[in-house]
């Protein structure tokens, strides 16, 4: 840790409010290094300019995670052959993926592109290691990445004919001598138009007829083909889509299908009040909704002016204080503000993987969300009593590393604390309001740090040396604890 | 020392089994208003009140198969590959059987304890997994409040609901039928529910007066939370203890899922907290897909997790009614991948306390290609009027026109 650490002044220097805002919501979690690059880019416009063109950051860090993984990107017919042979499980293969996920979305520097990696992962959801979709799973993810910043035309074109989508929702099944409409349903339901638009069973039926023809061998090598003697052939018509449909090989139909329904202004309501949802509030007004559908159709579904449009709006700065993290949120902020960061795996013990049940145990496990329409975006939904006690008891937790994690980096407890002392209890309690938070400690907050200790907010202590480690760790999960540490 | 030891004041009633865990003595000291809610409880007897367990068949389980209409040729028709032969069914009568799998409820079913209703569901079809059992669990059409009919049950049964009366087990999402103004809890087990250092009472208790404070004084859903959180903080540890006990018996649950969440419900019941209201999820109907061998393993593990969880309760089964429920039936004609897409009417099952079981209710719609709504089984029985047949009999205190408004239903006649 250089010398110019930002946790070396007594009272470390702060974002502006706004600043810090942006990158509390289009992050997962306002560390050191996010800081330093809002300070440098000259307002938090630029910074988020500068995050949005995502492939020109460096990030190798984060690129090098697959790595650790021995099979994480095995092929298919590779992946299940060692399932086959009994090497190993599709119950590992996705506990792998996931806990490479959540390991990137600590140490990755493209953290807005994290984050809407997150979002359309969970708007096109796949869960990780379900049999039929589980060796095309870290493909999929690679298309999810490729256009998380993308156009959502383009996103939907991929996902909805890819091998992992064709498993878990049964499209390999869809054949002109059999429809299977699981996956044509939830294309409208759920990656689309939504219930609202008000499509009918012939619409469903038609949506699931311009799907047949997705082949993948399941079970078997889990080759994926297309099988024109398995489309059906003949006019199909879906909420205003209409095609003749007359080629035996279809797939330029789904793709103007697809096309469609990405440009269907009820597709661009349901995006935009779900990114409403994410970003800011759990009731979004109408205007900012309308305003972020406007420019997704402006722009023919364009991510980056999509999310613009969002940012701008004024009700999206209002927003402070308004979302709460998930789970998952909360274990990834938790590491990233705390200076824990996993840097490879070797056993159990392992950060990255202690990770995965951090986040069960509160209540949220990535990737395990049992149905096709993702965690619920509302922050109301992890706002329990039951979660809050888990989300504090896993605050000392890592704050007082009573894990014993392992492969893992930690700044030191003499480079979390200031240089210059003495120091009062209660600027103790500032000092990591600023560091953890990214705001001064409020009178609460003092008060409860000193609380705590049974002692009074003046008591003082002459140097670093001075405060226990046992005093260290309660001050940091007492500020963690209070209900600012639980915002996003 | 904080003010209030318990930090329930949120939670005025059925204190009793912590103080009995407690001891008089122990409590010797604390607030009056404390004392006087325990005595309050104990003279109302909460722990030792009816109980509703609903079960939640997530997916759209096939009603088809859980209760076979072997006298429909129709049914044998349209699903060349998934039919059930009417020779391998259990406890058939001239018209319906069921599943094979369901073989270790057969006992409880010959005691009468267990009833089979058929075409039961939503008023009108709808084919969406999350909008059915958001509609279900909803279960007021005509309000745009977000309360689920759960709730809305609990809040009539006491002026102010304890966080206990309503509780999902086996999940931590919260599901809609519990979501309104009457706190509830959803949780996968009790053992984690403890505040930091519960092997120091000091500090623990210092850190939960600091959280009050804290999130008192934080406006909104956050700050209500937590001071909930610190409620129920206060008396995890003893119902964990009583979950964790285990029953005098040896039973064996399945190690699945639903095995657990039920382990854990007969816990909760046998702690005597007052709990009124269960809510239990059992996932993976949704059989798009090889229906035959996935819907029998299916039901096996709820028929053995069902057995088990009676025989757990013993005496307390008495006061514990079971229903059965799942967004939607599946269609009548069968799939290309042997498996059946979303349909429409559905079977329910009623077990425990107050059932006339033995038997099948149904107003039969038949199968005939006439009968039929777009190809599914037809409803003839709205759901709402199954919970309200089983409410009216088990809380006979409950006003029913606050639980389901306008709904008016002829009985089938299943409860005692």
């Amino acid at each position: 840790m250089s010398a110019t650490r930002l946790s070396a002044s007594a009272s470390p220097a702060v974002l502006p409010a706004e600043h810090q805002h942006v990158a509390s919501r289009f992050t997962f979690g306002v560390d050191e290094a996010v800081v330093a690059d809002l300070k440098a880019s000259g307002g938090w416009q630029h910074w988020f300019e500068r995050q949005l063109a995502w492939t020109r950051i460096p990030d190798p860090d984060a690129v090098r995670t697959p790595s650790w993984f021995a099979r994480i990107e095995d092929a298919p017919a590779v992946a299940w052959s060692r399932i086959v042979s009994g090497e190993t499980s599709g119950w590992q293969y996705g506990n792998d993926f996931s806990t490479y996920t959540m390991a990137r979305k600590v140490v990755s520097r493209r953290q807005v592109h994290e984050v809407m990696t997150d979002f359309w992962s969970n708007l096109l959801y796949i869960p990780a290691g379900e049999d039929r979709s589980f060796p095309w799973r870290f493909s999929y993810d690679q298309v999810i990445r490729t256009h998380a910043l993308g156009r959502f035309r383009m996103m939907l074109r991929e996902a909805v004919v890819h091998p992992s989508m064709s498993g878990w929702l049964n499209n390999n099944t869809n054949t002109k001598n059999g429809i299977n409409e699981n996956l044509g349903r939830e294309l409208l339901e759920l990656y689309t138009v939504g219930r609202p638009a008000g499509y009918d069973e012939n619409d469903v039926k038609s949506s699931a007829r311009i799907l047949t023809g997705f082949k993948v061998d399941i079970f078997g090598t889990y080759a994926a083909s297309y099988k024109p003697s398995d489309h059906y052939v003949g006019p199909v018509s879906v909420m205003g889509f209409s095609a003749k449909n007359a080629d035996p090989d279809g797939r330029a139909v789904v793709n103007d299908y697809l096309d469609y329904l990405a440009r269907h202004p009820a597709t661009a309501n349901r995006i935009a009040r779900r990114l409403c949802t994410r970003f800011v509030s759990d009731t979004p007004s109408d205007a900012i909704v309308a305003a972020v559908a406007k420019a997704y159709l402006a722009s023919d579904t364009d991510i980056k002016a999509t999310l613009r449009a969002l940012v701008r709006h004024p009700d999206f700065i209002a927003s402070v204080g308004q979302k709460v993290r998930t789970p998952i949120e909360d274990v990834i902020n938790t590491a990233r503000v705390l200076g824990v960061a996993p840097k490879g795996i070797s056993g159990d013990r392992s950060f990255a993987r202690q990770m995965i049940w951090m986040s069960t145990a509160i209540g949220q496990q990535q990737f395990e969300w049992p149905r096709p329409d993702g965690f619920p975006e509302t922050s109301s939904t992890w706002t329990s009593p039951a979660r809050l006690i888990r989300s504090w008891s896993f605050h000392y937790n890592m704050a007082g590393n009573w894990s014993g994690s392992q492969d893992v980096t930690m700044t030191t407890m003499a480079d979390q604390m200031p240089t210059t002392w003495p120091l009062t209890l209660g600027d103790l309690a500032d000092h990591q309001a600023r560091m953890l938070l990214g705001r001064p400690a409020s009178s609460a907050m003092r008060k409860a740090v000193a609380a705590t200790f049974d002692a009074p907010e003046t008591l003082s202590f002459a140097s670093a040396a001075k405060v226990p480690d046992w005093a260290w760790i309660t001050v940091r999960a007492a500020i963690l604890n209070s209900p600012e540490g639980l915002l996003r | 020392m904080i003010d209030d030891a318990c930090g329930c004041d949120d939670y005025g009633v059925s204190r009793r089994s912590i103080l009995k865990a407690a001891g008089l003595a122990a409590l010797a000291g604390v607030t009056t208003s404390m004392i006087g809610d325990v005595l309050t409880s104990t003279v109302y007897g909460a722990g030792e009140g009816n109980i509703l367990v609903v079960l939640s068949l997530r997916g759209g389980a096939d009603g088809l198969s859980l209760i076979v209409p072997h006298a429909e040729k129709a049914y044998y028709a349209a699903r060349p590959t998934t039919s059930i032969a009417a020779s391998k069914l259990q406890a058939a009568d001239a018209t319906f059987g069921l599943h094979p799998a369901f073989a270790p409820l057969v006992p409880l079913w010959k005691q009468g304890k267990m009833a089979g209703l058929h075409a039961i569901g939503l008023p009108s079809p709808n084919r969406s997994h999350f909008e059915a059992m958001e509609l279900i669990e909803d279960a007021d059409p005509g309000s745009s409040a977000r309360i689920g009919w759960l709730n809305r049950m609990i809040s009539g049964l006491a002026s102010t609901p304890d966080v206990f009366d309503g509780v999902q087990i086996g999940s931590t999402v919260t599901p809609t039928s519990l979501v309104g103004p009457a706190a509830s809890l959803s949780t996968s087990g009790f053992n984690d529910l403890r505040l930091p250092f519960s092997d120091n009472p000091t500090g623990q208790a210092r850190i939960a007066s600091i959280l009050k404070n804290q999130y008192a004084a934080h406006p909104g859903p956050l700050g209500a939370a937590g001071t909930n959180a610190i409620a129920l903080a206060s008396r995890a540890g003893e119902i964990d203890d009583a979950v964790t006990a285990g029953s005098v018996s040896s039973v064996a649950y399945p190690k699945s899922p639903l095995g657990k969440a039920l382990a854990t419900t007969a816990g909760l019941i046998r702690a005597r907290v007052g709990v009124k209201a269960v809510a239990l999820d059992s996932g993976g109907w949704d059989h798009h897909v090889d229906l035959g061998w996935r819907i029998d393993s299916g039901i096996a593990d709820l028929a053995k997790s069902l057995a088990a969880f009676f025989a757990d309760l013993g005496p307390d089964g008495d006061r514990v009614t079971v229903v059965t429920l799942s967004e939607f039936g599946r269609r009548l004609t069968e799939n290309g991948a042997r498996g059946v897409d979303h349909g429409y009417g559905n079977a329910v099952f009623a077990l425990g306390a107050g059932v006339a079981g033995g038997q099948y209710y149904s107003r039969w719609p038949t199968l005939g290609s006439g009968s039929q709504i777009d190809g599914d089984l037809a409803v003839t029985t709205d759901y709402r009027a199954v919970l309200m047949e089983i409410l009216q009999a088990r809380f006979p205190s409950l006003d029913l026109s606050t639980v389901f408004p306008g709904v008016k239903a002829a009985p089938l006649g299943f409860m005692r």
